[in-house]
């Protein structure tokens, strides 16, 4: 029987990306068009960072958010908004004076790190259960942080996705669920992969985390630059959710950059409807993920 | 074909275990004396950490690290001798505050993390290509650090044993052999199995790593507490070497304390003999890893 397959995009991303792709958007507004856009070729959820609309660089000021979400729902979108809690956790360390963390570290606190989470509500927001070399700086999310933020968010009732981009990590993340820190009868688990350095976008290195998982979750899986539509085939093949978008590709096809967003969510419709299974509607989307009734909870 | 399968022990590690097993080697001499029984029950390699005589913990202090050299060599033990350079990563972050360090940090620079093996020049160093939460705090090595460290080690001739805990670790490992921060025609590597919070300890995980590494790697792995028997079965049938020792794990059985290191390494000689494979002493260590025999 066909399956309903999630499809999240990830619109801009956090690197520095704009002059690699000129299609990459910036402003609020053109973040919140891209999301629409991709929501009208069949992605039911749309994962949100912003950027300066000066520098085009990552941003966390609170207002960029707002503007989008806002923007989002004016427009009367149904898409499923999915924000980013990632910027703030680099840690450049200096082997020379390793305890000066001040030159080139966004370490920021809980608080700051979801202040556009409680402004906004939205249906969802990741969180890096991560602390690993991402590329050339260290990203490091503690135990302590990650449950300090954890309990913030899941109080006014917005869905975790647990974002690990390794093994060690999705252990860590099933531990926070088993001991209640993650309090969802569903927990969401976003398997990261291809990203230096973590683990590999390959069949077999989701399957082993795929396997890892608690009973209960629920997961999707990427792969980014080439890899993007091989892991949007293998974690429909594997039983998972998948997400594509400019955050994680900039390519169509080799040396063809691609002209925004939709090109590659139309580009995951046709794998996942060839391969047998549908792009699940934002109301499927929204009771796979128990949205409805973790909202209720919290009420 | 029988294979020489060297068999490393760990014989004390840096995490507060002494409370846990009155047998963990704490002194110096301890250390050694650890050792050099280790050796005597089969391990060719010893790895090894100091602690503080007086509490018993993880300790950086390079006269330790002395000590427990000197004594190796002085009873003319040919043991493979593999120094930590572990200790010296560890970041506590203040969650209010968190561009301060914590009151836990122990953040090193490159030099004080090394100077040990500068000093006593043993045959192998380990070097953690890792940043990970390693239990309830990470442990934090950039590659920018990891460049200086694996420079100031090879120069003096110590061979690095890149130890890695998770499938990324391995790509970075494979990066900095790739890109020549790690020299020499056989890089050395050990999958670290277990620890949370990096990769399970399952034929799976170990399986998957074995597969990302270049053609001519050398690598070993273990599996800490009750995975430590299953994980040596496991790195010896999948054509790797392997390591024992109360670091990584303090029982011999279920609710049963490890008399010592050596009843550990006993264990690891035999699944080795069972599985139709040998033991490599020294000598042949020192073959397979291509370093010239020690200073002594």
């Amino acid at each position: 029987m066909a399956r309903p397959i999630i499809i999240s995009c990830a619109i801009t991303g956090g690197s520095d990306t704009k002059h690699m792709n000129p299609a990459v958007p910036v402003t609020p507004e053109e973040i919140a068009n891209e999301a629409i856009a991709a929501h009208d070729v069949g992605a039911s959820i749309a994962h949100i960072h912003v950027r300066d609309p000066k520098t085009a660089k990552a941003s966390m000021d609170s207002k960029l958010y707002k503007e989008v979400v806002d923007r989002l729902r004016d427009a009367g979108c149904p898409i499923l908004i999915n924000l980013t809690t990632g910027p703030g956790g680099i840690l450049a360390v200096q082997p020379d004076a390793p305890h000066n963390f001040v030159s080139g570290s966004t370490l920021s606190s809980a608080e700051e790190r979801i202040q556009h989470i409680y402004e906004n509500k939205p249906d969802l927001c990741t969180l890096d259960v991560t602390t690993m070399n991402y590329s050339d700086v260290a990203v490091t999310n503690t135990k302590a942080m990650l449950e300090k933020m954890a309990g913030l968010i899941q109080k006014i009732g917005v869905k975790i996705e647990m974002e690990v981009f390794d093994t060690g990590q999705l252990w860590q993340a099933s531990d926070m669920c088993n001991r209640g820190i993650i309090a969802d009868p569903n927990p969401l688990f976003q398997l990261c992969l291809g990203i230096p350095w973590g683990g590999r976008a390959t069949m077999e290195s989701m399957q082993l985390m795929r396997d890892q998982l608690p009973s209960n979750a629920k997961w999707a899986a990427f792969g980014i630059s080439q890899l993007e539509f091989p892991m949007v085939a293998a974690a429909v093949v594997l039983g998972g959710h998948v997400r594509v978008g400019m955050e994680d590709n900039l390519y169509l096809s080799r040396g063809v950059l691609t002209p925004g967003n939709t090109p590659l969510v139309e580009r995951a419709v046709k794998i996942i409807e060839s391969i047998g299974e549908y792009p699940a509607s934002v109301n499927e989307a929204r009771e796979i993920l128990g949205l409805d009734k973790l909202k209720a909870a919290a009420e | 074909m029988a294979r020489p399968i060297i068999i490393s022990c760990a014989v004390t590690g840096g995490a507060d275990t002494k409370g846990m097993n009155p047998n963990v080697p704490v002194t110096p001499k301890e250390i050694a004396d650890e050792v050099m029984a280790a050796n005597t029950a089969g391990a060719a390699v010893a790895h090894i950490h100091v602690r503080n005589p007086k509490t018993g913990k993880a300790s950086m202090d390079p006269l330790y690290y002395g000590e427990v050299v000197k004594r190796i060599r002085d009873a003319n033990c040919d043991v493979v001798i593999n120094l930590t350079t572990g200790p010296g990563a560890r970041l506590d972050v203040n969650t209010q505050t968190p561009l301060e360090p914590g009151p836990g940090s122990v953040m090193k620079t490159a030099e004080e993390r090394v100077i040990h093996v500068l000093e006593n020049k043993p045959d192998i160093c380990s070097l953690d290509v890792a940043t990970m939460n390693f239990g309830d705090r990470p442990m934090v090595n950039s590659p920018e650090m990891l460049e200086e460290m694996a420079s100031l080690i090879q120069s003096v001739g110590v061979k690095p044993e890149l130890e890695v805990f998770d499938v990324g670790h391995v790509s970075l490992a494979n990066h900095l052999v790739k890109t020549g921060v790690i020299k020499g025609p056989n890089p050395l590597y050990q999958l670290c199995l277990g620890i949370p919070w990096g990769a399970p300890a399952t034929p799976e995980a170990m399986t998957l790593m074995r597969n990302m590494l270049p053609e001519k790697a050398l690598w070993a792995s273990f599996g800490i507490s009750r995975f430590e028997f299953p994980m040596v079965a496991s790195a010896a049938v999948l054509g790797g070497h392997v390591r024992v020792g109360l670091e990584d794990n303090l029982y011999i059985k279920r609710g049963e304390l490890a008399s010592g290191n050596a009843q550990l390494v006993d264990r690891a000689v035999q699944i080795i003999e069972l599985l139709g494979d040998t033991i490599a002493t020294p000598s042949e260590a020192r073959e397979i890893f291509g370093v010239t025999e020690s200073n002594n």
